[in-house]
């Protein structure tokens, strides 16, 4: 027990490090995440970017190109976008091949030689026209400024691909640069140009992404070279999402199951699964019948076929040989005989499909629609209740930002929360229907599934608790409430993290961890926040079932535990204790060694919040 | 922007005139009114030489926008024009009649028509735009050529 909370502790303060960090970047402009620690290697460090430190990066990256390559902004800017804006790329091309880059990109290193003769004929529309007033790109093939315009402004407002605009001569590669383009456009179009400049380096760049929540013009930059996995990111729009796929955060599901999931959510194909549960099709005109009520003798509503539902032979063959009207022998000895059995099957499987489908899908939906509820909430409503509170308790708003702080938890853990459903769908199918990873032994499964659902369990309940506390709104509940939005933040993020890993090495750790009584240890995975015993017991009662597996884990455990009474360490607990309860009655208070809740209590046996029983003096 | 159309079309009759590929016809429509539609002309391309498509004549016609020639014009034979690369409505698919590809404002009509004369005999099998004349053309050669040479004769010379 002690060796578990020390343990905590040193999560817990390594992970107010991190908050801390986070919170004090809010107020700046950017949001920079640092990892925190060996153990969550997934954390995501990113930025997010306004248009202005777009705009200020993208010159960065130019300057970073002219300085070394000297060549002008223009020709670099369309350097950059062939090499996804990375400088270091185009620099080190440039050096390799100078030559066949500048043609291929359409830049030339000699400026053609400026006319001699006073006029020329523009080619576009065949006027002659002094060769002051005409203009040309690097090549200098001459147009008149109109002719220039209409094709650059046709370019622009083809889309982004006038970033690619060459000379309007036949034949000529020559890059159309900005520069011409100032000359000749107005100012409309060379906002347009401009903004299509600065889309090109999010859009090409592999680092870069747009939020994509609507209306939004932040983008952010993932620091980590993560390559395809799920990377949770939060702009400062606080739409979170996952830079690989751009759905809606989703750890600790991976992509490829969200769009499988969503791709479910949206099909028919459940639809297909119900109709094949729960109906027979008319034996002559082939339309599924659902029989709600009634007897065997079916009449097709639309053929007006009569038939017998269960053989669904002609209702014309039935009568006292086959057993009596509304009985069917013909049925029985089929079935008997193994006609029936295979199709049978099929349909009942069917419905379990269907059944299971649906159990996941409505929480999952359920605690959607609660995610949007609780953030609208917050959104809305909140402010103003803030505002009235600070004004009744005469206390300044800066102080009550526990209130907030728990209601984002609340919409962070719902969404967590939501895709663990998914994550139970595809991980236990072999369980019921045999769809799932079939790698797995069975047994093996069964006993992942009982402890993922025990974990499920418990953070739902934190989440529970923590929702119906801010609902709650106002009353004496500060140090509930932020008692109770750290331990749900903390074991949320545990959640995660261990489901990530995977659930073999997470119930590995959880088993070993009790016999190991190095204080250095680390915090047995999903129980670093609660307490061993009370974890050990609970699938008992809570699953209903008493399995092999969770026997067994109670057996490894219990020998540590009672070995542990007459160490040399437990002695230094006990002296600890001593100075402990000495210090809490000089705070006036005890707290939770659980949820580190400040309990006020002193005759109360177990804490108020997470009813862990309180460690005895 | 409009007006430009029309004075480079204007331009452009001028310069056919005075240099036109030698079998080729080129004018803009004539209304019913007998005014002149600058906007929209009829052509003949002829079979190159020494191959199949020589002897034909084939009518063309190009319609031209007011954004002329800032995007180039609609070209089209005959529906079911036969053609790898002629869309069943007759609209020949051509990289420079492309704006996206190799469209450029200063492309004369005169290097129109010879671009497309030039793609009758040379078709290109990457970009298909019908599959009767593909699928023969590329499975079945001597019966692409019978229907081609069809085609030849059922668009013969003027009188």
């Amino acid at each position: 027990m002690n060796d578990l909370s020390d343990g905590d502790d040193y999560d817990y303060d390594d992970y107010d490090d991190h908050m801390s960090e986070d919170g004090g970047s809010s107020d700046g402009d950017e949001y920079a995440f640092d990892s925190q620690g060996p153990s969550s290697s997934r954390q995501a460090q990113y930025q997010v970017f306004s248009e202005a430190e777009l705009r200020e990066r993208q010159q960065q990256a130019l300057s970073a190109v002219t300085s070394v390559l000297s060549i002008d902004e223009n020709d670099a800017a369309r350097l950059l976008r062939k090499y996804k804006w990375d400088p270091n790329q185009a620099n080190e091309e440039w050096f390799m091949n100078a030559d066949s880059i500048r043609k291929e990109v359409g830049l030339s290193d000699h400026r053609a030689p400026p006319t001699r003769s006073k006029t020329a004929v523009c080619s576009i529309c065949f006027d002659s026209h002094k060769a002051g007033s005409m203009c040309a790109a690097a090549c200098g093939h001459l147009y008149c400024k109109n002719c220039w315009r209409s094709y650059a402004e046709t370019a622009v407002n083809e889309g982004p691909s006038c970033l690619d605009l060459r000379c309007p001569t036949v034949g000529c590669g020559a890059a159309v640069t900005q520069g011409v383009l100032d000359e000749v456009l107005d100012k409309a179009h060379r906002t347009k140009y401009d903004r299509y400049a600065l889309r090109s380096m999010v859009e090409d760049s592999r680092r870069l992404t747009w939020c994509p929540s609507p209306d939004c013009q932040h983008a952010i930059e993932n620091l980590t070279d993560s390559g395809a996995v799920a990377i949770d990111v939060v702009c400062k729009c606080s739409h979170a999402f996952c830079f690989s796929c751009h759905e809606e955060a989703h750890r600790p599901v991976d992509c490829a199951t969200v769009k499988r999931w969503l791709i479910k959510n949206s099909a028919e194909s459940e639809n297909l699964n119900w109709i094949l549960a729960h109906t027979k099709q008319c034996p002559q005109c082939k339309r599924p019948i659902e029989k709600n009520q009634g007897c065997m003798h079916m009449t097709c509503s639309q053929c007006r076929h009569e038939f017998c539902w269960l053989c669904q032979g002609a209702w014309a063959d039935h009568g006292e040989r086959t057993g009596g009207f509304y009985a069917c022998n013909r049925y029985e000895s089929a079935q008997r005989a193994g006609e029936h059995d295979e199709e049978m099957f099929k349909r009942e499987q069917a419905r379990n499909a269907l059944e299971r489908y649906m159990h996941y899908y409505q929480r999952w939906a359920e605690n959607d629609a609660s995610r949007k509820t609780s953030r609208k909430a917050a959104q809305e409503t909140l402010p103003e209740q803030l505002s009235q509170l600070s004004e009744w308790t005469a206390t300044p708003t800066s102080q009550l930002n526990f209130i907030s702080e728990a209601w984002d938890q609340v919409v962070d853990c719902r969404r967590i929360l939501k895709w663990t459903y998914t994550y139970g769908y595809y991980t236990f199918g072999a369980v019921s229907d045999g769809t799932g990873d079939k790698d797995v032994a069975k047994d093996v499964l069964a006993q992942h599934q009982e402890f993922f659902e025990f974990n499920q369990g418990q953070a739902e309940g934190y989440l529970e608790k923590l929702h119906s506390m801010a609902e709650k709104n106002l009353g004496e509940f500060r140090e509930t409430l932020i008692g109770l939005t750290d331990v749900t933040r903390t074991h949320f993020r545990k959640l995660v993290e261990e489901l990530e890993k995977g659930l073999s090495v997470m119930l590995n750790d959880y088993m070993v961890a009790p016999a190991s009584m190095e204080p250095e240890a680390p915090a047995p995975a999903i129980t670093g926040d609660l307490k061993g015993e009370k974890s050990l017991t609970k699938p008992r009662t809570a699953g209903g079932k008493r399995t092999r597996a969770t026997a067994k884990t109670e057996r490894e455990a219990a020998p540590p535990a009672q070995a542990r009474g007459g160490s040399p360490r437990a002695a230094a607990h006990d002296r600890a204790r001593g100075q402990a309860s000495d210090l809490e009655a000089q705070a006036g208070f005890w707290q939770c060694s659980s949820c580190t809740l400040a309990n006020h209590d002193f005759s109360a046996t177990a804490c108020e919040v997470c009813e862990t029983p309180r460690p005895a003096h | 922007m409009s007006g430009v159309a029309r004075s480079r079309l204007t331009e452009e009759r001028k310069a056919w005139r005075k240099d036109k590929p030698f079998g080729f016809f080129a004018r803009p429509e004539t209304k019913a009114d007998g005014s002149i539609n600058l906007m929209k002309w009829r052509c003949t391309i002829p079979g190159k030489d020494n191959t199949d498509w020589s002897g034909g004549m084939y009518p063309l016609t190009m319609e031209f926008t007011e954004d002329y020639p800032a995007k180039p014009p609609k070209c089209k034979f005959p529906p079911s024009f036969f053609h790898p690369n002629i869309y069943p409505s007759g609209t020949v698919c051509l990289s420079i009649l492309n704006e996206e590809e190799g469209w450029r404002p200063s492309i004369t009509i005169k290097q129109i028509v010879l671009g497309i004369q030039e793609l009758l005999d040379d078709p290109n099998p990457a970009s298909p735009a019908q599959s009767d004349a593909f699928v023969l053309f590329t499975q079945n050669p001597t019966e692409y050529r019978r229907r081609v040479r069809k085609q030849m004769e059922a668009h013969p010379p003027l009188a």
